[in-house]
C-alpha cells in the first residue's frame, strides 16, 4: 500500500493528477497549498509528495523546510516551470527527490513509481546504502563509455 | 587565536634534533612547539592532517623511501590548505643535496648541508615562516657589484609528448624562446626552445608557471642537425629510460573543506595512475584555467551547507564553468547533497553527476576512482610524465638579473620580470649557490623597468661559503674595476693561491693571523683577513 499526496493551488490539476496516477498508487491525496500539505502528512501515512513549487499561503520551499525540520523524510517531487530556478536550488538543499517540468509532466509515472518505492523503504526502514549509489554510479559510468565509444 | 609556533623535524640525527630543540627553546619567538619523528610512508600526512606544522625539516640522511616522501610533500602542496607549510631539506654533504636535486622542484624551499652553521638555516626559517627578522647579524655587504649573469631558475620538466615537451617554472617571461639545457638529450645541442603556449594556472610542481615546448624534431631532410631530435631517437629514447617515466596520470579534482579526507584519501593514493588537486573554492579566477588545462574527466564535490564554497550555488557554478570550458564534461561526484542525482541533473541541466547524501570518505573515493579508472579507455601512451625522483627532472631556466649586492648569508639583483617569493634561483659568483627569494630585510630599491629581489643563500656547504665569503672581503675591499668574467676569474685564481699560501702556513708553527699581501693578474689583494664565523 503505497499512498501519494499531490499540493498544487490548480484544482484542475489536482484532479487531473488523480486520474494519471491512479493506477501507481494505493490512496492519492490532495491538498490546495503547503499548509494543506503538512496537515495531510500529520494525518496519513504518505509515501511521496509531489508539490508545485510556487503557490499561495506556503509554498514548496516553505513547506519542504518545515516537513524537513519535522524529521520526516518523505520524498519530494516539485513541480518545476521556467523562472523558477532559483525556488529549485532552496528546495534542493533541503532534499528534492526530482522535479517534473510543467505543464508536459514528462516521465511523470516513472518518476512517481520511484518515489513512491523510496519513500516505502524509507518509512520501513530500508535506508539507502552507499552500495545503492555505488550500482548506480556504475551504471553511470557504463553509460558514459558507451556513449563515448 | 593559536599563535604556537609548530615545527616539525623527520630524520633522525640527534645533534641536529638537539641544536633544533635549543633554538626552539631560547629563540625568544614565543611558544614553540617541536616534533620529532623518523619518516616512514604516510607519517608526514598525519602530522599535517592533525597537527600542521608550520616548518618541517626533512633529514635526507637515512631516508630510503624518498619517492615516497616527495609525493607525500608534493600531495601537501597540492592541497590549498598546507600550502604555506615551508619544507626544508637537510643533507649529510654537497653530493648527497646534488644527488637529491629534485627537491628543490617538489616543494622544499631551504636547504642545509650539515656542518655549516644551524642556526643560520633556523633563523631564515623563522623568518620565512613567522617574519621573525631580529637577530640577523649584519654580513660584510659587497654593494655596487653591477654584473649581470644569467642566473638559473629552478624548474622541472613535468612531461613528455611525441613533439612537445612540457616545463614548470617561477619564471614567467614574455619572451618566445627559453634558454636552458636539456639534460634528458645529451648529443642534443640547442639550447634555445621555442614556447608553443603558457600558463600560469596549472603547474603540477609548486611553480607558477607552465610551458609547452616545442621539441626539435628533425625532418628526414636535416637528419644531420646537432639541434634537432630525431624521432627514432626519442622513441627508443623513451624505451630505453622507461624509468624515469610513467604514463600520464588522470588528474582529479576534489572540492572539499574536511581537511581529514585528504588524509583518508590518502591510504588510496596512487601517484602514478591518478594527481590529486584539492581545492576549497570554485570561485576562483584561476579554477576556469585549470580545468580547460587539466581535463580532470573525474570532480568530487562536497555540499557543505553551513559554507558558502560548499553551497548548491558553487555546486551550480562548477557545472557552468566545466561546461563552458571543458569539451569533454567531467564526471562529478556530489557526496553530502540531500537531493538526488536526478533532482540535481535537473536542477543543474548537467547529466555527468552522481549523488549521494553520505559525506565523501576515503574508502568511497577509492571505490568510485577505482571502478572509473577501470571504465576509462586506456591513457594515451604517446604522453608521459617524469617520476619526481628522475634526476633528468629538474634544470635551470637561465635568464639575466643584475647583481647588486652580495653578503655571506644574502645576495640582492634586479630582474626585468617579476618573481614569486620563496622561489629558488642559482647563482655562479664565483661559486655555485641557490637563493631562495624572501621579503627583503632592508630597503632595496627597484630601478626603473626592473624589480630587486632579495635571495638568502640556502644549501652551501662550507668550502663554498669559505671562498664566498673571501670573495665578498676582496671586493669590498678592492673592488674590481670591471666585473667581467674574465676579472672575477683571475679574482678567484688569485684567492686559490693565497689559500694555498695560508695551508702551508697553518703547518708551519708560528701563528699567522693576517694574509700576505699579492699581486697577480693586475687584481689587487687585500690582507684583511675575514672576521666572521667559521667551523673551518
Amino acid at each position: 500500500m503505497k499512498n501519494l499526496l499531490v499540493i498544487d493551488d490548480e484544482e484542475l490539476l489536482l484532479n487531473n493528477m488523480k486520474i494519471m496516477l491512479s493506477s501507481y498508487a494505493s490512496s492519492i491525496f490532495t491538498a490546495k497549498n503547503g499548509k494543506e500539505g503538512l496537515s495531510v502528512l500529520d494525518a496519513q501515512e504518505i509515501h511521496c509528495v509531489i508539490c508545485d513549487i510556487t503557490m499561495p499561503v506556503m509554498n514548496g520551499v516553505e513547506f519542504i523546510k518545515e516537513v524537513r525540520a519535522r524529521n520526516n523524510e518523505v520524498p519530494i517531487i516539485f513541480y518545476s516551470a521556467y523562472g523558477s530556478h532559483s525556488m529549485m536550488m532552496e528546495v534542493s538543499k533541503y532534499g528534492a527527490f526530482d522535479f517534473l517540468r510543467k505543464p508536459d509532466f514528462e516521465d511523470l509515472e516513472n518518476v512517481v513509481t520511484r518515489g513512491l518505492a523510496e519513500g516505502f523503504n524509507r518509512r520501513h526502514g530500508k535506508e539507502r546504502v552507499p552500495g545503492d549509489f555505488i550500482s548506480e554510479y556504475q551504471e553511470l559510468l557504463e553509460k558514459i563509455k558507451n556513449h563515448k565509444e | 587565536m593559536n599563535t604556537t609556533k609548530h615545527l616539525a623535524y623527520f630524520g633522525s640525527d640527534p645533534e641536529f634534533k638537539n641544536t633544533l630543540s635549543d633554538y626552539v627553546v631560547n629563540c625568544g619567538a614565543g611558544e614553540c612547539r617541536c616534533e620529532v619523528s623518523g619518516y616512514s610512508k604516510g607519517n608526514l600526512i598525519d602530522l599535517v592532517t592533525f597537527h600542521p606544522p608550520h616548518v618541517v625539516f626533512i633529514d635526507f640522511q637515512l631516508i630510503d623511501c624518498k619517492k615516497d616522501l616527495l609525493n607525500e610533500v608534493m600531495y601537501i602542496k597540492r592541497n590549498f590548505a598546507y600550502r604555506s607549510i615551508l619544507f626544508v631539506a637537510i643533507f649529510p654533504d654537497k653530493s648527497s643535496m646534488e644527488q637529491n636535486k629534485y627537491a628543490m622542484t617538489a616543494g622544499f624551499s631551504l636547504f642545509f648541508i650539515k656542518g655549516t652553521e644551524i642556526k643560520s638555516l633556523l633563523r631564515d626559517a623563522f623568518y620565512i615562516a613567522f617574519n621573525a627578522a631580529s637577530d640577523f647579524p649584519a654580513f660584510s655587504r659587497a654593494r655596487k657589484i653591477d654584473k649581470n649573469i644569467n642566473a638559473g631558475f629552478c624548474s622541472s620538466l613535468f612531461s613528455i609528448g611525441k613533439n612537445e615537451f612540457l616545463l614548470e617554472s617561477d619564471l614567467d617571461v614574455p619572451t618566445k624562446m627559453l634558454n636552458f639545457e636539456l639534460s634528458v638529450f645529451p648529443e642534443l645541442s640547442a639550447r634555445t626552445f621555442t614556447i608553443k603556449s603558457k600558463s600560469n594556472y596549472i603547474s603540477n610542481y609548486p611553480m607558477t608557471t607552465s610551458y609547452e615546448l616545442e621539441l626539435p624534431i628533425a625532418s628526414i631532410w636535416n637528419r644531420e642537425s646537432d639541434f634537432l631530435l630525431h624521432k627514432n631517437t626519442l622513441d627508443s629514447w623513451k624505451d630505453i629510460n622507461r624509468e624515469l617515466l610513467v604514463p600520464l596520470p588522470v588528474y582529479i579534482k576534489i572540492f572539499n573543506r574536511n581537511q581529514k579526507l585528504a588524509w583518508e584519501v590518502f591510504e588510496f593514493y596512487d601517484a602514478s595512475n591518478f594527481q590529486l588537486s584539492f581545492s576549497s573554492n570554485v570561485q576562483s579566477s584561476e579554477l576556469a584555467h585549470e580545468l580547460a588545462s587539466k581535463k580532470p574527466p573525474l570532480i568530487f564535490f562536497e555540499i557543505d551547507s553551513g559554507s558558502e564554497e560548499g553551497s548548491f550555488e558553487s555546486l551550480m557554478s562548477l557545472s557552468t564553468i566545466v561546461s563552458s570550458v571543458m569539451d569533454e564534461l567531467p564526471l562529478i561526484v556530489c557526496s553530502n547533497n540531500p537531493s538526488t542525482t536526478q533532482a540535481t541533473q535537473k536542477l543543474l541541466n548537467y547529466s555527468k553527476i552522481i549523488c549521494f547524501a553520505q559525506p565523501l570518505s576515503g574508502q568511497i573515493f577509492s571505490l568510485l576512482t577505482k571502478s572509473f579508472l577501470e571504465k576509462r579507455k586506456k591513457v594515451d601512451l604517446s604522453n608521459y610524465i617524469f617520476n619526481v625522483d628522475s634526476k633528468v627532472r629538474p634544470l635551470n631556466l637561465e635568464f639575466e638579473v643584475g647583481i647588486m649586492s652580495l653578503t655571506e648569508h644574502e645576495i640582492t639583483f634586479d630582474c626585468s620580470v617579476p618573481l614569486p617569493m620563496f622561489s629558488l634561483v642559482q647563482f655562479n659568483l664565483p661559486v655555485g649557490f641557490t637563493a631562495t627569494i624572501v621579503p627583503p630585510l632592508y630597503e632595496v630599491t627597484s630601478r626603473e623597468n626592473s624589480y630587486h629581489y632579495m635571495g638568502f643563500i640556502t644549501g652551501i656547504d662550507e668550502a663554498s661559503l669559505t671562498v664566498l665569503r673571501k670573495f665578498i672581503n676582496q671586493i669590498i675591499y678592492c673592488p674590481l674595476d670591471d666585473y667581467s668574467d674574465a676579472s672575477i676569474a683571475g679574482l678567484v685564481k688569485s684567492m686559490n693561491a693565497v689559500k694555498k699560501e695560508e695551508e702551508i702556513i697553518i703547518i708551519a708553527p708560528v701563528k699567522i693571523l693576517d694574509f700576505p699581501v699579492k699581486k697577480e693578474s693586475g687584481v689587487n689583494i687585500n690582507p684583511i683577513r675575514f672576521s666572521g664565523k667559521s667551523k673551518l
